[in-house]
């Protein structure tokens, strides 16, 4: 009686022990990028503008882990602002006028704002924001829903110049690029997404 | 018998550490001290006019201690300065304004070029005899704002430039009931003087 008993047990702990190690801790996970894509905006003046990107990752595995073939995923912006003539500014020492920019993902959680320091420096204003949303199901809208091969980010970058006169005209750079990790978990296959990034 | 042999060197090295921490805690200095702030703000710093030709104006500012604060208390350990300023153009064509702030002890702190506003910041170091500013050598600190037109070919009517500081200084003196006691009005003369 008490043979067959342990015997169920040492079973029952060799499954347990063994069943995790189907994906391997994640070590094959692979990385794909996309951008970067730049855009420029000119205000004279006071005023508001926005620019629609799309973000799509293709040929993901056509079986999912239990979690997400997408591990992780973001869009990156950096925002530089100078002036048309000189001086050029951006230099940390030259005044420029306050401008906001905000970087929404269509179905992401939170929305990356910033608004240029009096003292801007070229290179040194960048954020990010979630890229591809996780959905169970099928109805929902603006999400990655589970196990789909393809997966589409429409993207907006507003940029509102707060201030106008007597600060010259000025030209917003807008530097767009996009990463997601990507697991082929619970299947060994190899993943080859790819991930592009186009404005619209 | 090694235990015997090691039970009283336990007891001294024991004995040692209990005298050591009392020694330590009977000469460790108390903080036993009152602080004193000494602040002055908003002084006005004048009206600078930049034109063609006039494209260039240094303000020289002048601190000097003349006594010592409250409870014969110094007032300017740590003093710092800070500047702020508008500039007004008469058109919207305006022309940017190079603000450079000039220390003795730190030379040129910080140039910025600007259109509406600046502000600034940094330590003033007084020299002289600040433990008694009555004699000797006077106790003062200086610093100089230089104003300059970034190109002076655009500047078509003049621009102006109206700014303020803010001096602030601080002191400490041992007391049996230590307080924070001020902002007091520093004991200091400032002078302002612009080429």
């Amino acid at each position: 009686m008490i043979r067959p008993l342990a015997a169920l047990l040492v079973g029952w702990m060799t499954c347990g022990c063994t069943a995790p190690e189907l994906c391997r801790g994640g070590d094959n996970r692979s990385s794909v990028d996309a951008g970067p894509l730049s855009e420029t905006v000119t205000f004279d003046d006071v005023g508001f503008a926005s620019r629609h990107f799309v973000a799509t990752i293709q040929d993901l595995p056509r079986v999912w882990d239990a979690e997400a073939a997408v591990v992780e995923s973001s869009i990156g912006l950096g925002v530089d602002v100078v002036y048309q003539d000189e001086p050029k500014g951006g230099d940390g020492k030259t005044q420029m006028p306050a401008v906001e920019v905000e970087l929404s993902v269509l179905g992401a959680f939170e929305p990356f704002v910033v608004v240029t320091d009096s003292f801007h420096t070229v290179g040194t204003v960048s954020g990010h924001a979630e890229a591809f949303r996780i959905c169970d199901d099928a109805d929902d809208v603006d999400c990655c829903v589970f196990g789909s091969t393809e997966c589409r980010a429409p993207i907006t970058v507003s940029v509102r110049r707060r201030e106008g006169a007597p600060f010259p005209p000025v030209d917003v750079s807008l530097s767009l690029t996009a990463s997601a990790t990507v697991t082929p978990c619970p299947l060994e296959e190899d993943v080859k997404a790819r991930l592009t990034l186009e404005a619209e | 018998m090694i235990g015997e042999f090691h039970r009283p060197r336990r007891w001294l090295v024991s004995g040692m550490l209990v005298v050591c921490s009392a020694a330590l805690l009977a000469t460790s200095p108390p903080d036993d001290t009152s602080s004193y702030t000494f602040e002055r703000l908003g002084i006005d710093g004048g009206r600078v006019e930049l034109t063609r030709d006039r494209p260039t104006v240094s303000v020289f500012v002048v601190i000097r201690a003349d006594a010592l604060g409250p409870d014969q208390v110094s007032s300017t350990d740590s003093a710092r300065v800070a500047l702020q300023g508008v500039v007004t153009h008469e058109t919207d064509d305006a022309s940017f304004v190079r603000v450079k702030l000039v220390t003795p002890s730190s030379g040129t702190i910080g140039t910025q070029d600007v259109l509406t506003h600046f502000e600034n910041e940094t330590a003033l170091s007084f020299d002289g005899n600040c433990a008694d500013p009555t004699t000797g050598d006077a106790c003062q600190a200086r610093f100089q704002l230089d104003f300059s037109l970034v190109d002076e070919s655009e500047a078509a009517t003049p621009v102006l430039i109206d700014w303020t500081f803010d001096l602030r200084g601080w002191g400490q003196k041992r007391s049996e009931n230590p307080k924070n006691l001020g902002p007091f009005d520093p004991p200091w003369t400032v002078e302002i003087r612009s080429e």
